[in-house]
């Protein structure tokens, strides 16, 4: 045996010896393993749904992507499911309480993986994905509008795509612009004054969007984050390698330990799709808010569950809501979110009471009484350190979603990007353009009112490093993490670092008229590497910024465009 | 209720830990077992193995007397829970039907985390009112 090679065996050895004089890596028992397992994501496609027939069909896919992003479904012609689902941020806003037409009393909850779950919304009002889809078009503070200006809609927009799906739309003629059961006094009268027949092929239109919503929000899947990468390596004998940092790790030891988060949040999705209620406090000035004590009221008495006339199900297939418990203990009991990439979604709680993770995380280690009902958790007792690996641990469970781009922007042929990098001693530079629909002389004159910038930086996505080397995308708005300082130019608008104490960088965007119908996006962006980051990684963040700004210069000019 | 209210308070100081969904290493999981007063022997046989969890599931229930015939004309009501926890479940599972020969099915079991779990079955038949409890680590 060559010497080097016992050489390097016996420092492995020593090497070893020394992991577990020091408190080495930490080992998992079998039960804790099965309790790991159990936590996996399980790749693959949505979950059966038996309420939605064509809940699997890619027509209805496309219809319910267009849909999705569609602002005439609104009472103001500005709000889609995107204005608050915003694909970019893990489809949700980012903000405590959703705004729509007017400002709901809840959070916007992102969608990945959603699917799988018996019941939706905060407080579990809806028993579907469809059917939860249908709420925020006929609230009065999200879309706003009624389901007869809806069915209208579809008949003049979307014939074509949704008679190929649901067959053909009923006759609609001789109804008013607006009616429904949900709306205003006028909206509602109108409503009344339909027959019933007339009612029930608007609301069967209705539901039927709904249908396509949830057909396309099923293609909405989380990927693996490192949490599960680690749990493979641990539970296949294989080397974790540096998969979780030891913060990480323990961190994992008090979620599935200590601080009992698993009693609640278990299962693939980091939820057990139930509803607890853990003390959060109610939000000054709102009206009072008893959570699922409301919403299994309003689930039962509910046109569109599970059991009436527009799901597709059996009776048999309705067993969760047969099966329902609706007592006092739904007071404030709120829906258990997924822990899939949280880090990437504050503030938290159903009406973002909580701005941060280290407060959730002291939330639960004081477990406070609640304004109503029984409280459900129990004070943790962890130490400082304890909580901060918590926190380490719950940042560990972001990953992309594993979800073909296509869904993830507006229907549409893709703009094509087109990116060229230059490195230097210290400093990089990427070029990129775009070809876009419109005139030069009105995107320059839109863009150069700053406000119109902050509107279109709320799509732009800073980038922040991971373990592996590679960059996330970090929802965060724009400007958030980094502050840039614009500076007007004549042809376009250039954004300058504002702090100086890590090196220069520089965003450039212009715009040049290429013909009569087409104008092209120019971005060149320009960095010194900072001590922080290697030149890869400088070049990675440039590149991915430079593709997300084009892509949303495109997507802006085609909507501006009439 | 009481009871139940005090025991979950006290249970982490005299544990001197936290609750956490464990398992109960002194539970005896059998899947047969005779009824308190003994007036049934009661087997139960989870539609869905292993027993799963957050899944929505049935039961089939076996009722013998004490001389091992099978009882038929039987009512069974279900209750249960995480004792650890001071909740119970987290459905209203309720009969189905009896498919004769003894044969019950229980219709919406579900356990929405793992850990030590318990479920009650109160029979009513001609031969007296009995109870049974299952104990289960999920």
């Amino acid at each position: 045996m060559p010497p080097t090679i016992v050489i390097s065996g016996s420092v492995a050895l020593f090497g070893a010896a020394l992991l577990s004089f020091f408190g080495s890596k930490p080992s998992w028992s079998a039960e804790e393993l099965d309790r790991l397992r159990d936590l996996r994501l399980v790749e693959g496609p949505a979950s059966p749904d038996p309420t939605n027939r064509h809940a699997s069909s890619e027509e209805a896919a496309a219809l319910g992507h267009e849909l999705f992003f569609d602002t005439r479904f609104s009472s103001n012609g500005k709000v889609s499911c995107a204005t608050c689902h915003l694909p970019e941020a893990d489809f949700q806003d980012g903000t405590p309480l959703a705004h729509g037409v007017g400002t709901t009393g809840r959070r916007t909850m992102p969608l990945a993986g959603i699917d799988g779950s018996p019941w939706f919304f905060w407080d579990g009002r809806k028993d579907s994905l469809w059917s939860q889809a249908l709420g925020p078009l006929e609230s009065p503070v999200e879309h706003g509008g009624d389901r007869v200006q809806y069915a209208r809609l579809m008949a003049t927009a979307y014939r074509e795509p949704y008679e190929r799906v649901f067959g053909p739309l009923p006759d609609l003629s001789g109804l008013p612009a607006h009616a429904g059961p949900n709306g205003s006094r006028e909206v509602r009268a109108a409503w009344e004054a339909l027959p019933p027949s007339k009612q029930d092929a608007v609301s069967r239109v209705f539901a039927n969007m709904g249908k396509a919503l949830a057909a396309y929000q099923r293609k909405l899947q989380p990927a693996p984050s490192r949490f599960d990468a680690y749990v493979d390596a641990v539970a296949e004998g294989r080397e974790r390698g540096d998969l979780l940092s030891a913060d990480e790790e323990a961190g994992l030891r008090l979620f599935t330990g200590k601080a009992n988060c698993t009693e609640c949040h278990n299962g693939p999705m980091l939820t057990n799709h139930d509803f607890a209620n853990t003390g959060v406090p109610a939000v000054p000035g709102m009206p009072g808010d008893l959570g699922r004590a409301e919403g299994t009221q309003d689930l039962l008495e509910d046109e569109f569950n599970c059991l009436g006339r527009y799901s597709d199900a059996k009776p048999d297939d309705c067993r969760e809501l047969r099966f329902l418990v609706a007592d006092h203990h739904a007071i404030r009991q709120y829906k258990v979110p997924s822990l899939r990439n949280v880090a990437e979604r504050a503030p938290y709680m159903h009406a973002g009471q909580l701005p941060t993770l280290e407060a959730v995380v002291d939330h639960y280690d004081r477990a406070p009484a609640p304004p109503l009902g029984e409280l459900e958790i129990r004070p943790l007792g962890l130490s400082t350190a304890e909580k901060a690996q918590l926190v380490q641990f719950l940042r560990a469970l972001s990953s992309p979603l594993a979800t073909d781009p296509r869904w993830l922007r507006p229907p549409g042929p893709a703009p094509e990007v087109r990116l060229a990098q230059t490195l230097g001693d210290g400093e990089t530079t990427v070029d990129g353009s775009v070809i876009v629909e419109g005139s030069a002389v009105s995107l320059a004159a839109h863009l150069a009112d700053l406000e119109g910038w902050t509107d279109l930086f709320r799509d732009v996505r800073a980038m922040k490093p991971r373990k592996d080397g590679t960059w996330g995308i970090d929802s965060k708005v724009f400007g958030h993490a980094h502050r840039f300082r614009p500076v007007a130019r004549g042809d376009g608008l250039r954004l300058e670092l504002a702090e100086t104490d890590h090196g220069t960088a520089s965003l450039d965007y212009r715009f040049e008229q290429v013909d009569d119908a087409h104008a092209k996006v120019v971005v060149r962006f320009h960095m010194t590497t900072p001590e922080t980051l290697t030149q890869a990684q400088v070049v990675h963040v440039l590149r991915a910024k430079a593709t997300v700004d084009l892509e949303d210069l495109a997507r802006l000019s085609i909507e501006e465009t009439p | 209720m009481k009871t139940l209210g005090l025991s979950v308070l006290l249970l982490p100081l005299l544990s001197g830990c936290f609750l956490i969904a464990r398992h109960n290493p002194d539970a005896d999981t059998s899947t047969t077992r005779t009824s308190k007063a003994g007036l049934y022997v009661v087997s139960y046989r989870s539609e869905v193995q292993p027993v799963p969890k957050r899944e929505l599931h049935r039961w089939e229930i076996e009722l013998r007397d004490a001389d091992g015939r099978p009882v038929d004309g039987a009512t069974i009501g279900v209750d249960g829970g995480m004792p650890d926890h001071g909740h119970g479940l987290p459905t209203r599972p309720s009969m189905r039907g009896a498919l004769g020969d003894g044969r019950y099915v229980v219709d919406g079991m579900k356990f929405n985390m793992g850990g030590y779990w318990v479920v009650d079955l109160a029979i009513a038949s001609q031969a007296g009112d009995d109870t049974v409890r299952f104990e289960l680590n999920l």
